[in-house]
């Protein structure tokens, strides 16, 4: 989805419409340095609605950007590569998305060997969902060193809360790809919260054949959930289930009849999931872009800006899915809520 | 004797008919402004649903990651809000000001934003303008700029004039026929009243005094109050409920207005659901949505959805009797207290939204205008009685002597058989005495927090300190002002003395209500202090001068009486006229109360009085100099003991609470200048009423010592309410349980002094200057402990912790105090 369906949807919202750049002369609020900057940016999925928004904002902000883009497609064996290429360039800025292309940037902060890692110039990460855990920084508020970021993900009590907000359950489901780091970072904070809350969660690994999930297995999985009484089922960030196979986890919980929440849009805009509590992929790209203005402009070093997520987070909602289940979201987060028919 | 009584019915006629008229007049302007307030609020409460609606729009799309400028749809919901009534324009700017998105075309681009428009966060109001505005935050919790609404209040004002005029029609032959009323009910009550007025005569005239059970004179008086008090009801509840009926023509059109704004939002959300496809009967969380709007509007006591065929779906409150409005009718319909709105899918009517206002909140909301016409009704009657008692003296005196006013006799009790010329009428003290007290009085419910705003301008004063300061300050000069003030006032004269009181006093007033820094208020403060504590010793001086041993205690207690009285009247009108007006204008008037003080004083103090007494009212020194009294007393371990634990935590508690922590914690609950006012009066009324009672029981059982313990206890207790409960009757329970409390002490506490006095060897008026000395050092620590103890706690606990000391120290004071003997005295209530 890209910012174009927002800008419609926002237009629906109040009434009329106009393009994204417009207004936006003289509306900058920080000092134009004369330079040209050079941003290096390490995608894994091609270029989205996070860049977009992160270029806007640096466009905005007058400053003239060269960008060098290397995409690895999910394939991490050209990140050493790509790490060798920045620094023999030495650009201004190295833009990192996802957790393994930033891991393979940057390294967990405590290995004591720079060699493979970018440690010597400012590296900005987005999209990376636990970036302590993930070992990318040591503490969010000062990370110290030449990383920062923004999170993506709302904070998983924030997550349970809207479940909640949805739909009163005392089950919850899990399916996940134990191969991924990012899903067993998340599924430790869920076990925590659904203790603290008195709530059973319910866990399915997907099963591993030579270290990766089989595809096949997603619907006998999602039964499972179901027949283990799961009441609503829970996505995280991860790729192998929310983006990946998105159409085929939506497409098997619809036929289970079991509710699905994401803690990312994609597979609610694309597929038939539920509904998801979520970051704007646009606000996280400017939010992006604003602690790239501290770095570029404001001079400030990458290890004094905090590493953070945005304030408010976009419920959005497939009403065609909850239409068919019969499972209509509450007025009070309706009222809230981006909806729409897929 | 006829012809005098004529006069003494025109004069007594005159007051009483002149206090009704002002209070109904007051009665009037008060629910006036109250309900100019309240219609305020309403409008402000509708207006406000458009903000909401605009900002929710407006952070809808900020949350997405879009900069406020590039909202460009902004403009066409900003004109569908500006539709509702009295809106004058709606604009969005930055945090620069500069306007982005306005209703006016012509504003937007320009700086013509928040600061040249007068806005501030919330509400405000400028002149015939309701200013409103919401800030407005972006995803990542920044503030990006703000909304603002302008609204001419036009209509409004209309409506209101037109209530004003009204009131004014019928306020006049009320206020006509009240004094015709007055001036009957009086003449009638003296006529019945000849018996008395004839005793008192009798007394005046200077035969034997007779044996009456009671004085004729405050008989007399008394019954002319309570004439006073019945006509006051009567006539003021006519009062209110006239302008109550007047408004609820103006508000009830208003609220159903505000009622439709509320029906317009909702309907708004439902009918969203209801375009998605989704049945009403399965929607989930309608019930709890409209819960929220009913709980939001205290003015809204039902809202209900119903099916076509009239079966509710959902509602929430209980839908009044007097309910009117039945769907019959394809579109919204609005009638006495319903609103009924359409639910509609894709323009296909689905359902009814029905809102049925309160028909009592009016008079709910009212409550607050009862207590103040309640309050300004016991002022009026204090007043009245203070100058009915200097009118009837007055009258009596001259109608016996022929001579001078103020040359009767001291408390009229001239019973020698020989005039003595240069006598001063003690009853004329009384109101100077009470119009003095007034000045400082009506300043008590916001020193500490005024205090409290001023703080800024000294930032290297930790606030604590800024706060406390003054009222501490205050209370230092007032206790070294004493023995000071008396030999002054002995030196130059209880005229001059007084007079210089009185202009140091107003001009302390003046300049505290002219000045924006702390350190100049609490220079003026101390200023004020001084002027206050002259004054009251003079007043001192006078009853000692003009009284003698036997009747020296009722002489006091006349003065006592008086700075009760304003205890009671000034907290309240001082609130009163603070919210009404300013704290300027409170400081003022009080300034206005010291001049009329002197000058009544001076009109009423023979030129040429009686020589003066060489004893002083207040003394430190006694014959063996002033280390020989204090060393006795400070030998005497249950001197100490008394001081240290009962005398000193009763003042410490006294001021801490009563003068800082209310005002403070009333404050932070939201209460306005009037309700803390209304509650420090309970103090003072509770007082009132226990202490006589006390110190005569305390008399006559010989407890004196169980007293003191008892009060200290009783202190505690009573502070409770204030830990236990955030309701709003817990301070006022509370500070009247207190004020009892005190009264406990008091009396036995003085009796103490004396008879230790005698014991140690130490003329009384030494031991009684030490203590009061002591005592209101104490009271001047009140405030830091107080402050202090709310620093690491709150404003409640800290009260209830000096509760604990006054509790404890009277334990203490038990387990040191040996049973001593007492003689009834005087007793002393100002903390």
């Amino acid at each position: 989805m890209t910012a174009l369906t927002r800008r419609r949807w926002l237009h629906w919202g109040i009434a009329t419409g106009a393009g994204l750049m417009a207004g936006a002369a003289g509306a900058q609020d920080t000092p134009t340095p004369s330079r040209r900057f050079r941003i290096f940016m390490v995608l894994g999925r091609g270029e989205g609605t996070n860049e977009q928004g992160f270029k806007d904002h640096l466009a905005r902000s007058g400053l003239e950007i060269d960008y060098i883009t290397r995409n690895t497609g999910g394939d991490s064996s050209l990140l050493p590569g790509i790490v060798k290429e920045i620094k023999e360039l030495r650009p201004d800025l190295v833009y990192t998305w996802g957790t393994p292309q930033t891991r393979a940037v940057v390294g967990p902060w405590d290995d004591p060997d720079p060699g493979p890692y970018v440690r010597d110039l400012p590296v900005l990460f987005t999209y990376v969902a636990t970036p302590l855990d993930a070992k990318i920084v040591p503490q969010l508020e000062r990370p110290g060193g030449n990383v920062t970021g923004t999170i993506h993900i709302a904070p998983i009590t924030a997550q349970v809360n809207a479940i909640l907000a949805y739909r009163p359950i005392r089950r919850l489901a899990m399916v996940f790809n134990p191969a991924e780091r990012n899903s067993l970072l998340v599924l430790e904070e869920l076990r925590d919260e659904c203790a603290r809350r008195d709530l059973e969660l319910i866990e399915a690994p997907a099963p591993l054949t030579d270290g990766k999930p089989d595809p096949a297995d997603i619907p006998h999985l999602i039964a499972q959930c179901r027949v283990r009484g799961g009441e609503l089922l829970y996505l995280g960030p991860d790729t192998f289930i929310t983006t990946t196979h998105r159409h085929e986890v939506a497409a098997a919980a619809l036929a289970e009849r079991l509710p699905t929440f994401s803690a990312t849009e994609l597979i609610v805009r694309s597929s038939r999931a539920l509904f998801s509590l979520s970051s704007s992929p646009y606000g996280i790209g400017r939010l992006t872009g604003v602690k790239a203005l501290q770095i570029l402009v404001e001079g400030r070093a990458p290890g004094e800006i905090q590493v953070e997520t945005l304030r408010r987070f976009s419920i959005l909602i497939n009403m065609a899915t909850a239409r068919e289940l019969s499972c209509y979201p509450p007025l009070s987060l309706l009222n809230f809520a981006e909806v729409v028919e897929v | 004797m006829t012809g005098g009584r004529h006069a003494l019915t025109g004069w007594v006629g005159a007051v009483i008919a002149l206090t009704v008229a002002t209070t109904i007049a007051l009665a009037l302007i008060l629910a006036f402004l109250k309900f100019d307030q309240r219609l305020l609020d309403v409008t402000g409460d509708r207006l406000e649903l458009v903000l909401e609606e605009v900002r929710r729009q407006t952070e809808t799309g900020l949350t997405l990651g879009l900069e406020l400028a590039e909202l460009e749809g902004l403009s066409a919901a900003l004109e569908r809000a500006a539709q509702a009534r009295d809106v004058e324009r709606i604009d969005i700017w930055d945090t620069q000001g500069r306007i982005l998105f306005s209703t006016q075309a012509d504003r937007v681009g320009t700086h013509e934003g928040a600061s040249a428009d007068g806005y501030v966060d919330g509400r405000r109001r400028l002149e015939n303008n309701l200013l409103l505005s919401l800030p407005l935050t972006n995803g990542f919790g920044q503030t990006v700029g703000a909304v603002g609404v302008r609204a001419c209040l036009g209509t409004l004002q209309r409506a209101l004039a037109e209530v004003r005029g009204e009131l004014l029609v019928s306020a006049i032959p009320m206020v006509v026929i009240a004094l015709v009323l007055t001036l009957m009910t009086v003449f009638l009550t003296l006529r019945f009243s000849g018996a008395l007025t004839r005793q008192a005569g009798g007394v005046i005239r200077g035969g034997d005094r007779p044996r009456m059970p009671r004085d004729p004179l405050r008989t007399l008086v008394f019954r002319l109050t309570a004439v006073t008090v019945a006509l006051l009801l009567i006539l003021s509840l006519l009062a209110s409920w006239l302008a109550l009926h007047q408004f609820e023509r103006v508000l009830f059109p208003e609220l159903r207005l505000k009622a439709q704004g509320v029906a317009e939002v909702l309907t708004r959300q439902i009918n969203r659901a209801l375009g998605f496809g989704i049945p009403l009967a399965e929607l989930p969380g309608l019930t709890g949505v409209l819960a929220k709007e009913v709980s939001a509007h205290p003015d809204i006591a039902y809202i209900a959805v119903e099916t076509l065929d009239q079966k509710v779906l959902a509602s929430h409150g209980q839908r009044p009797k007097l309910a009117v409005v039945t769907a019959d009718a394809t579109t919204a319909s609005a009638a006495g207290q319903e609103t009924l709105a359409t639910l509609t899918a894709h323009d296909h009517l689905e359902a009814w939204l029905r809102l049925s206002l309160d028909p009592s909140w009016v008079a709910k909301a009212s409550t607050d205008l009862i207590l103040e016409v309640a309050s300004v009704i016991l002022i009026s009657v204090l007043v009245a009685f203070e100058v009915l008692l200097l009118v009837v003296h007055l009258f009596l005196d001259r109608a016996s002597t022929g001579v001078n006013p103020g040359t009767g006799g001291a408390l009229g009790e001239q019973g020698s058989g020989q005039r003595d010329v240069h006598s001063f009428n003690l009853m004329f003290l009384r109101l100077p005495v009470f119009l003095f007290c007034l000045s400082e009085e009506v300043t008590r419910p916001f020193i500490p927090t005024h205090a409290q705003t001023l703080a800024p301008t000294t930032p290297w004063l930790p606030l604590d300190l800024a706060v406390s300061l003054p009222i501490t300050l205050f209370m230092l000069i007032w206790a070294f002002s004493q023995p000071l003030g008396a030999q002054f006032s002995g030196w130059i004269g209880r005229r001059a003395a007084f007079a210089t009181a009185a202009l140091l006093s107003a001009l302390g007033l003046i300049l505290t209500a002219q000045t924006d820094h702390l350190l100049a208020f609490m220079a003026w403060r101390c200023l004020t202090a001084l002027g206050y504590g002259l004054a009251l010793i003079t007043a001192q001086g006078l009853v000692v001068d003009h009284t003698k041993g036997h009747n020296r205690a009722r002489g006091l207690a006349l003065y006592i009486g008086a700075l009760l009285a304003a205890g009671v009247c000034g907290p309240v009108a001082g609130g009163i006229i603070a919210d009404q007006a300013s704290i300027t204008t409170t400081l003022l008037v009080g300034a206005v109360l010291a001049l009329t003080a002197a000058g009544t004083l001076a009109l009423l103090l023979p030129k040429k009085g009686r020589p003066e007494s060489r004893n002083s009212p207040v003394s430190l020194v006694s014959s063996g100099g002033l280390s020989s009294g204090f060393a006795k007393l400070a030998m005497d371990l249950r001197f100490i003991a008394l001081m240290t634990f009962s005398a000193i935590p009763a003042k410490v508690a006294a001021t801490g609470v009563l003068s800082c922590l209310l005002p403070l914690l009333l404050t932070d609950s939201g209460a306005d200048k009037a309700e803390i006012g209304r509650t420090q009066m309970m103090y003072f009324l509770f007082f009132i009423l226990a202490s006589p009672l006390a110190a005569n029981l305390s008399d006559r059982w010989q407890i004196r010592r169980g007293f003191i313990i008892g009060g200290g206890l009783a202190t505690l207790a009573a502070l409770l309410p204030l830990g236990m409960t955030d309701q709003a009757w817990g301070p006022f329970l509370a500070i009247a349980l207190f004020g009892a409390a005190q009264a406990l002490i008091s009396a036995p506490q003085l009796s103490l002094v004396t008879q230790l006095a005698a014991q140690v060897r130490v003329a009384e008026i030494t031991a009684i200057g030490w203590y009061r000395l002591l005592e209101r050092l104490g009271g001047a620590l009140g405030p830091l402990v107080a402050i202090g103890l709310a620093a690491n706690s709150s404003y409640r606990e800290a009260a209830v912790n000096l509760g604990l000391v006054c509790g404890g120290s009277a334990l203490l004071f038990w387990l040191l105090f040996r049973r001593v003997r007492h003689a009834p005295q005087p007793l002393e209530a100002q903390p």
